[in-house]
């Protein structure tokens, strides 16, 4: 069984792992914090419904359907997070980060959560506290965040948008 | 030793097989086990090998996600199975097998459960040719024909989906298990493994006298025991007030099943027991598990009066064995449905054994009646004990009255068949069984139960501190595989005399649970509360948080049972 702390832990090093990178490719404030708010809407937009399926598992007779949605929203992130950095670079005429790298980067952030809540050994119906569901939600939607940044900065040609 | 798998594009210098396994009196094909053996030693899994599963603590990402559950399965099958009994990579067959082999002269032993004699030939196959083998599987025993069926309480193989039925169906007429509980387990806290789609009624998959049922180990904790139910209709679980066993076992008895302990009741267990026997919501006792018996909590139970079954199961795979290699067999009225295979096991028509078959009548009761008897007089009492002396050797029959043996048989050179017959004098209410003793023939040494007793010794309870000694042979490092069997007993009411619960024996019983009960109490307290949350190897997921939040409820239970003992123990 793994501890509370350890997620906002896992999502410290990410958040760091992602300002590191940022520092490395000298972006700018603009374009971190830009990509920073597009990446926590797509974060909002997985964990929402997620959140929400499983609340309704909590209280179906058989929330096997409902479990698995949520579970799909969660799945999901990674596509989710590639698609919007995409839209709002274009939109911003930003030069494109790595799709590749976010993928990558949120389909490790997933699987990370996936692997801890497993390991926390609490189910749909565990007995969450509102501190443990604070702390875990919050540490979850920073580290798809951070995740999805830090997939998007890996792409080279982010520091060009940066100079230009 | 290795095992090397047979593909259907082996070389073109591979012979053909072709097996049938039939049973020798129907002569219809029945599904085994069989171990194939090449010549140079290895052991041969085809792969029209029936597939197998399990599920011991897999990561449960079903828990978030149930689908992950038919994935892992289905991942997770195997064609062969470590057999530990005598080391060999075996296979199950559904009774008929094509595989090419390669040429080379190969041994057969085919084993279907307990009551057909093992099966046992050897063959050549010649580089292009075909080799067909016919075998017949001839019974030794046949208790299904007079109402027993085997039955396993302990498999944890998932079936989170129904297009595994057929399979494990097959796979259990393969060791004649005709009841075969499928436990999904629980830890602290809503997590689950060895998931199972439904449960009781709804779960239910047959095929010919083979059922498959959903069933729960859980609530499961290192303080006070692993639990099982059977039968209920749903999965029962209660996260905030996990360690409240009565919760669950009040829940399983509305919805109809039957609550029992796994693990001979043994440890935490014992505590459970203790705690919550006094509200009669335990209708059975695992007395034959991880390779070998023990009796001392299931007696001390019946000495109070409780009326609890003994049954057995393997712990398959989460123990190195075979399903059903310790099974119970059930004396059900009627056709086997599960309403009345639940029906027997509350009543207590069963027997525990890994081989012998056991008998057992004290006048016209059988095995879980009551004899009601006017006024005390002798009774008469017969046991009868049938093994295959191929595979077991048993030493000694004997009839248990209220714990002590009072009369015993030792075995001299019967073959397979022996009884006893005796008049016993009772003069107050009694229960009375019959076990059976020996030793397994041609079977490698059992391992070492010396990591359960390590577990068992850590928890601290003052009672376990004679364990090894109380385990006697069992504990015995490299000691030959234990042959075992047991009745449930036949409950003597003499109408005058006190009843069981009221009889000196019950005194001593209650004096050492209220022991047990201190023990538990000052384990909760404060001071050790964190040793107990922290227990290493437990893997329930028990935390502090859940013992703090479950502690007041489970000492008033802990203060009530203290009360109905002190009455046992100081009667009015």
């Amino acid at each position: 069984m793994v501890p509370l702390w350890s997620l906002p832990m896992l999502a410290a090093l990410f958040v760091g792992c992602a300002a590191g990178l940022a520092a490395l490719r000298r972006l700018g404030t603009n374009r971190a914090l830009g990509d920073v708010a597009v990446a926590i809407r797509a974060a909002v937009i997985s964990i929402a419904p997620g959140v929400s399926l499983y609340a309704a598992a909590a209280w179906s007779s058989d929330g096997a359907v409902w479990r698995n949605a949520g579970a799909l929203c969660f799945v999901a992130f990674p596509l989710l997070s590639a698609i919007a950095l995409s839209l709002a670079a274009q939109k911003r005429g930003w030069r494109r980060g790595s799709v590749v790298g976010t993928l990558l980067g949120s389909g490790l952030a997933v699987a990370v959560v996936a692997t801890w809540v497993t390991l926390y050994l609490k189910g749909v119906r565990g007995g969450w506290t509102s501190i443990e569901m604070l702390v875990s939600l919050a540490s979850v939607c920073v580290t798809f965040t951070a995740s999805a940044c830090l997939g998007w900065w890996s792409g080279r040609t982010v520091r060009q948008t940066n100079d230009r | 030793m290795v095992a090397w798998g047979v593909s259907g594009c082996a070389g073109e210098t591979d012979g053909l097989f072709r097996l049938t396994i039939v049973d020798h009196d129907t002569s219809e094909v029945v599904a085994a086990r069989v171990t194939l053996t090449h010549s140079s030693g290895a052991f041969v899994i085809p792969a029209e090998a029936l597939p197998v599963f399990g599920d011991c603590g897999q990561i449960p990402f079903h828990n978030w996600a149930p689908v992950a559950a038919t994935l892992q399965t289905y991942w997770g099958k195997n064609r062969s199975v470590r057999n530990p009994f005598r080391g060999s990579e075996d296979f199950y067959s559904s009774g008929t097998l094509t595989a090419k082999l390669r040429p080379g002269r190969y041994r057969i032993q085919v084993q279907k459960g307990l009551e057909y004699r093992e099966a046992e030939d050897e063959f050549v196959i010649s580089a292009g040719a075909e080799h067909r083998l016919r075998v017949a599987l001839r019974r030794w025993s046949n208790l299904p024909a007079h109402g027993w069926y085997s039955s396993d309480d302990h498999l944890h193989i998932p079936r989170p989906h129904p297009r595994f039925d057929p399979a494990i169906a097959t796979w259990m007429q393969a060791e004649d298990i005709h009841v075969a509980n499928l436990l999904q387990m629980g830890l602290a806290r809503d997590v689950h493994i060895t998931p199972q789609r439904a449960f009781g009624p709804r779960s239910l998959y047959q095929a010919g006298r083979t059922l498959l049922v959903g069933g729960q180990e859980n609530p499961r904790t290192h303080v006070l025991g692993h639990s099982i139910i059977l039968g209920a209709k749903s999965w029962i679980d209660f996260p905030q007030a996990y360690l409240v066993y009565e919760r669950a076992w009040r829940e399983a008895q509305r919805q109809g099943a039957v609550a029992g302990y796994a693990h001979f009741a043994m440890a935490g267990a014992h505590d459970g027991l203790a705690v919550w026997a006094p509200e009669h919501l335990i209708d059975f006792i695992e007395v034959l598990n991880l390779g070998f018996p023990y009796y001392k909590t299931w007696y001390e139970a019946l000495d109070l009066g409780m009326r609890v079954a003994p049954t057995a199961g393997t712990d398959y795979p989460c123990v190195a064995t075979l399903p059903g290699r310790e099974r119970f067999y059930v004396k059900v009225d009627g056709a086997l449905t599960l309403e009345n295979w639940l029906d027997a096991v509350r009543r207590g028509r069963t027997f525990v054994t890994n081989g012998p078959v056991l008998e057992l009548s004290a006048e016209e009761a059988g095995i879980g009646d009551e004899l009601v008897l006017a006024s005390p007089r002798v009774v008469k009492v017969r046991a009868r004990v049938r093994f295959d002396p191929t595979r077991d050797r048993v030493e000694r029959l004997e009839i248990v009255r209220g714990g002590e043996v009072i009369a015993t048989h030792a075995a001299s050179g019967e073959n397979g068949d022996f009884a006893i017959e005796v008049s016993v004098p009772v003069s107050m209410s009694t229960w009375l069984a019959a076990r059976a003793s020996g030793q397994k023939v041609g079977e490698r040494p059992a391992d070492s139960i010396e990591p359960l007793i390590e577990y068992v010794l850590r928890l601290n309870r003052r009672a376990d501190r004679s364990l090894r000694e109380e385990l006697g042979e069992a504990a015995t490092p490299e000691r030959p595989r234990p042959s075992a069997a047991h009745t449930a007993p036949i409950y003597l009411r003499v109408e005058g005399t006190p009843p069981i619960a009221e009889q000196p024996r019950a005194r001593e019983v209650a004096r050492s649970w209220l022991e047990l009960l201190g023990d538990l109490a000052a384990r909760l307290g404060d001071e050790r509360l964190a040793g107990l949350a922290g227990f290493p190897g437990s893997g329930d997921g028990v935390t502090l948080e859940d013992l703090r939040a479950n502690r007041t409820e489970l000492l008033q239970a802990i203060q009530k049972a203290r009360a109905h003992y002190q009455g046992r123990v100081e009667p009015p």
